[in-house]
């Protein structure tokens, strides 16, 4: 079921409609573990047995967390935990990638291996679902949370559907007492969930599914096209995959709201950003927090030393893109991040333009080259990204490097209006506000007007083949 | 007012004003919403009309008037914009009085994996549930044909629903025709247009040829034609079907003629892969084979027929290609194995 399908329309009008009839907080509770097990094994049936199994281990561990005192057995717990949380996640998403990189090295060794391969299918979600799960058993570790004793509502925290396959991953500390509560919707924040839904299903129906045949088709074979098509492809590829992700958070987040859940914003306008470091603090902020959290500030963040910080900002950057997928593709997208990351802090440290900065001019001049220098390195981290093999983004940015002009030039009106319309969006929508959910206190007739044309833009522009979201591969 | 009471308010607002544009815009662009419109080429002359089984593709390819007149009989069709043996099936029993059935295929609309976008406003939900089970049909499939029938009841109340493609297609023309008045190229991301009757030639749009196009123009298209298919493609399925059983109900009543039009190469080369071509005659010998009294003209085989220069898009004919595949078929029907 995928947010933008009739079957999904339908599934969340029955939940919500059942919710409003139902009185009694438990059995409202049963039933929103009953329907989001239902909607994900919509998808796949064993997989539910899967997201049990761990759901079930991180509810044990985090029981024994709350029991034991001893510093030791606690410890050895987590690592129960995230051994088993990661170790589902190594199985399913990277065995392939281990074991082809295994045979691929010891056929350079001399050795002659046949090329090893499982035939394994890649759960849904897996990514989000297990490390929103380990954020509940490292926070409890830390003492930061209440070891929750209440097994349904554990595992609906895990498995809540607006956000089970494709975040954002919320933090146990913010999400689950919320399932502790007798949650309702109020008026202002069912239409409030509702605007956000609606703007995510435009971002999705309108401008993602819109284009991506017209950036599939020039990333099939850029050694067909003409430098300023390929450039079109990755400028298009950046406004697909930000309308998807983006749309796809804001709908997940409007369904929950719909119901009285509050999650964290995923995106806040990240191609506006002035410096990569923006840029990760408003793209996918769910992950790149978790990353700092949980990953970056462990090793030692930035409190050991300037060579250390950079080396762990690699990391940090390297595991995130090994985290996207199982490809050298994403470990060097990862890394180009990590790059630019450490680039930008030593660039801070130095400060070579000083005072510059303070004449009006001047910083306008430099937030401009400094925003166009931010989108160039996203814009050739999407290459990477987005092709399947490291050949083909190598020729991709050769291609556009060297302005190669042989090659049809293929001029798409769709990716160029959906770039004017993203371009027009970042420049006029604030940074850091939700529209939504102040808009519901507007006068009737401009809440009326306003969702009106809302959808009305579904309903003549949006594509109706309920594609499926771009992050549920991750 | 309390919040409930305004939030249905706005809601009904919202609705009514969606719905209001959505009209209007169907309107403006001229969108197809009406599922099958009803032509006859030819006068009522006493004689036993034929029916056409053929979408625009057909229509584009044949003068039907001058075969009317060759035939000295009336012929009765409905235009189905993306229609198929599947939705033809429908309209076949309304001229119980033929005694001549023409039906017209192609690789395109033969094609499984594109469905008629108007299916479910001509073919009832219960069939279409019969056939998806009779052809063990995957649940993607299940779920794209079924969801066509919501769709199509909202489209009561917003006509432009799931039609984005066309919308846009014929903003861009609007677009293009105010910037360069004489322009005619995107009749196919509208929706092809179906003509019947006389004075299809005279249309600017068919004079064009997919040979004078640039790379960049073909690239567009067939992104366009990409997106309509969904799946692999595949000859057998509730088309073939439906075919099937086309065959049999003319087979007791008369004559059949079946003729197979060519697509473009431009086409040909980016969708009939050597396995889809394979399917494709393995499911015409097959249909052969269960109605062996019907008769076959393979236009698709007519050396020189299936060239750039007789398209006037991916896989309609432009008037030079349906000047060679008319004049084939009443030469086909002057030849006395195939006098009725």
């Amino acid at each position: 079921m995928i947010f933008t399908s009739f079957e999904f329309v339908l599934f969340f009008a029955v939940v919500v409609g059942v919710r409003s009839c139902l009185r009694n907080f438990n059995v409202d509770k049963w039933f929103l573990l009953v329907a989001s097990y239902v909607f994900y094994m919509s998808w796949s049936i064993p997989c539910g047995f899967l997201i049990l199994g761990t759901s079930l281990t991180d509810y044990f561990v985090g029981v024994g967390l709350g029991r034991i005192e001893n510093e030791r057995k606690r410890k050895l717990l987590l690592v129960v935990s995230i051994v088993a949380n990661l170790g589902v996640l190594a199985f399913f998403k990277y065995s392939n990638f281990f074991l082809a990189n295994a045979s691929a090295s010891l056929n350079v060794l001399g050795f002659e291996v046949p090329r090893w391969h499982f035939d394994i299918l890649l759960p849904a979600g897996i990514s989000f679902f297990t490390f929103q799960s380990m954020t509940y058993t490292i926070e409890t570790y830390r003492r930061n949370l209440k070891p929750c004793h209440n097994l349904r509502d554990f595992l609906l925290f895990v498995a809540f559907f607006p956000q089970l396959l494709a975040g954002p991953i919320n933090r146990a500390v913010n999400l689950l007492p919320q399932f502790a509560q007798r949650v309702r919707a109020t008026i202002l924040e069912f239409e409030s969930g509702l605007a956000q839904f609606a703007m995510g299903a435009i971002k999705k129906m309108v401008i993602s599914d819109q284009i991506s045949p017209h950036v599939d088709m020039i990333f099939a074979a850029p050694g067909n096209y003409d430098a300023v098509t390929l450039l079109e492809g990755v400028l298009g590829y950046a406004v697909q995959i930000y309308c998807d992700f983006s749309g796809y958070s804001d709908m997940a987040i409007g369904c929950a709201r719909m119901m009285g859940f509050h999650f964290m914003e995923n995106f806040q306008m990240p191609y506006s950003s002035l410096n990569i470091t923006e840029f990760w603090r408003r793209w996918h902020i769910s992950l790149s927090s978790w990353f700092r959290d949980y990953l970056y500030i462990p090793l030692g963040g930035s409190r050991k030393g300037t060579g250390r910080t950079y080396i762990n900002l690699l990391a940090t950057m390297l595991l995130c893109g090994l985290w996207h997928g199982a490809s050298w593709n994403f470990v060097f997208w990862g890394g180009l991040h990590g790059t630019g990351l450490a680039i930008h802090r030593a660039w801070k440290q130095w400060d070579p333009l000083g005072t510059f900065k303070e004449h009006r001019f001047f910083q306008l001049a430099w937030n401009i080259f400094a925003r166009l220098l931010t989108l160039s390195l996203v814009l050739v981290g999407w290459i990477f990204f987005r092709e399947h093999s490291w050949t083909a983004a190598w020729q991709y940015l050769s291609r556009i490097a060297t302005w190669s002009h042989d090659g049809t030039r293929f001029a798409s009106p769709y990716i160029l209006a959906a770039l004017a319309a993203v371009i027009l969006i970042h420049l006029m929508v604030p940074k850091d506000s939700n529209w939504s959910i102040n808009f519901p206190k507007r006068p009737v007739f401009v809440r009326g007007l306003a969702y009106g044309a809302l959808l009305f833009l579904i309903i003549c522009f949006g594509a109706t083949d309920a594609t499926p979201f771009i992050y549920f591969q991750f | 007012m309390n919040r409930s009471r305004q939030l249905a308010l706005v809601l009904i607002v919202a609705t009514l004003i969606a719905a209001m544009g959505s009209h209007w815009v169907a309107s403006w662009l001229k969108v197809k919403t009406t599922a099958a419109q009803a032509f006859t080429v030819g006068k009522q002359n006493g004689n036993p009309p034929a029916f056409l089984a053929a979408s625009s593709v057909g229509g584009y390819a044949i003068s039907w008037e001058l075969i009317s007149t060759q035939l000295d009989m009336q012929i009765k069709v409905w235009g189905i914009a993306g229609g198929s043996p599947y939705e033809f099936e429908q309209f076949q029993k309304r001229v119980p009085e033929a005694r001549t059935t023409f039906i017209v295929v192609s690789t395109y609309d033969l094609d499984e994996a594109l469905i008629c976008d108007f299916r479910a406003a001509i073919v009832p939900i219960g069939q279409t549930i019969e056939t998806l089970r009779t052809i063990h049909s995957d649940r993607d499939y299940w779920k794209r044909t079924l969801k066509q029938y919501p769709m199509t009841w909202l489209r009561t109340l917003f006509p432009t629903l799931g039609r984005s493609r066309g919308i846009m297609g014929r903003l861009r023309e609007n677009v293009v025709n105010l910037i360069k008045p004489s322009s005619h190229t995107s009749e196919t991301l509208a929706g092809p247009t179906i003509k019947f009757g006389k004075g299809a030639a005279d249309d600017e749009y068919m004079r064009q040829k997919v040979s004078d196009w640039s790379k960049s123009q073909i690239a567009g298209k067939l992104v366009a034609t990409r997106v309509d298919f969904q799946g692999a493609h595949s000859f057998n399925g509730p088309k073939r079907l439906a075919f099937e059983r086309m065959l049999q109900y003319t087979d007791k009543r008369g004559r059949t003629i079946v003729i197979v039009l060519p697509v473009s190469p431009a086409y040909s080369k980016e969708f009939m892969h050597p396995e889809a071509v394979q399917e494709f005659e393995y499911a015409l010998t097959r249909l052969q084979q269960g109605a062996p009294r019907a008769e076959w003209l393979r236009l698709d085989q007519l050396p020189g027929l299936a060239s750039d220069e007789n398209f006037c898009d991916l896989v309609h004919m432009n008037i030079f290609g349906k000047q060679i595949a008319t004049e084939a078929l009443q030469t086909w029907l002057k030849q006395p194995a195939h006098q009725p």
